[in-house]
């Protein structure tokens, strides 16, 4: 199954988990997936303003590609990136 | 300044690095580095850069030392607590290598004053803690095509990159947009970590060793203990480094490799 890489800030809505795995045959099956699990997640995961996902260390660019034209594969490893600007 | 200390010796450990020597220590001598922000990340960059022998150090920052820095910021003591943190730091950077020529500039950086402050500097480090700030460096670095490393942390992760455009995206390519400033949650470790890495890509360009994070930011988590890397592409409609030539290889290493300055 395809693994979520929580970062820190938004670990508080997904009861403080490092990464989770979900079944999604798609990107956009993947996040659903995440948000079902944990509604509170739903604003920072909707909000592309901030949010980039990479895929194997790879960035997506969901507007061009499009959340359910992105295949997931069994070992996939997606990252969702928010700015942190901590010094 | 006169060091105190004969001025090779004390390097004696990292000269014996293969392909550094004397030649490596020279170029660190005739470096000069703004490090943005003197915080928990300033700290380590700071003190990893006075100790590796740069010759002159440019130390930025315009708050006052407040007893919730203490986790982190380890260039400022309990005695500091009101001080500048340009001074505190100075005082102690000094104590460490009395042959490095440094500079503190108690100001914030704006739009107004970067020129004045990150001008003729061979890097610049931005560990400031927040992005109002960070993208008035990042601007500035490309249009003056001076390298930044860009360092952030949340908790006990951190992120690293080594910025030179058109090498490499710049900041407003990777986050085209940021939220605004905020308090958040550090542990000294974290910021001590990353500070480190980068202060370790500033001497590697600096000496022209290794390979540079040009196109990569590393992720270290420390819950986890898991580093990964991301791969970064320059957006070519980027507002701030977009009309930099694509395809030109500005520093003179070679490609990924670090250059001399």
């Amino acid at each position: 199954m395809p693994k979520v890489i929580i970062p820190s800030p938004l670990r508080e809505y997904v009861d403080e988990r490092y990464e989770i795995q979900l079944e999604g045959k798609s990107l956009a099956e993947t996040i659903e997936a995440l948000i079902s699990m944990y509604p509170d997640l739903r604003p920072a995961l909707l909000d592309t303003l901030f949010l980039s996902i990479f895929i194997n260390g790879k960035k997506i660019d969901v507007e061009k590609e499009g959340w359910d034209r992105v295949i997931m594969n069994e070992d996939d490893e997606v990252s969702l990136i928010i700015p942190i600007a901590g010094g | 300044m006169t060091s105190l200390v004969p001025s090779f010796d004390r390097y004696q450990r990292q000269m014996g690095l293969p392909g550094w020597g004397r030649d490596a220590q020279e170029r660190l001598r005739h470096s000069s580095v703004l490090v943005a922000g003197l915080g928990g990340l300033g700290s380590a960059v700071a003190t990893n850069l006075v100790l590796a022998g740069v010759g002159r150090l440019r130390i930025c920052d315009a708050d006052t030392v407040d007893v919730t820095n203490l986790n982190r910021q380890f260039l400022h003591k309990e005695g500091s607590i009101g001080s500048r943190k340009a001074s505190s730091a100075m005082d102690t950077l000094a104590s460490l290598n009395s042959g490095v020529e440094i500079e503190p500039v108690s100001s914030c950086i704006d739009a107004g004053n970067v020129a004045e402050i990150a001008g003729g500097m061979s890097i610049i480090v931005d560990c400031l803690d927040n992005f109002e700030g960070r993208y008035v460096l990042n601007r500035w670095a490309v249009e003056a095509g001076i390298p930044l490393v860009h360092g952030a942390v949340w908790g006990l992760e951190g992120r690293v990159t080594f910025m030179a455009p058109p090498r490499t995206p710049c900041l407003a390519c990777i986050f085209p947009n940021a939220p605004p400033a905020g308090s958040v949650p550090v542990l000294g470790a974290a910021s001590c970590a990353i500070g480190s890495l980068q202060a370790m890509e500033a001497v590697k360009y600096i000496v022209g060793q290794g390979r540079l994070l040009e196109g990569r930011m590393l992720i270290f988590d420390g819950a986890t203990m898991r580093f990964c890397e991301l791969e970064l592409r320059r957006n070519s409609q980027c507002p701030v480094c977009g009309r930099v030539g694509h395809g030109k290889n500005r520093l003179p290493g070679g490609s990924g490799k670090a250059s001399s300055v």
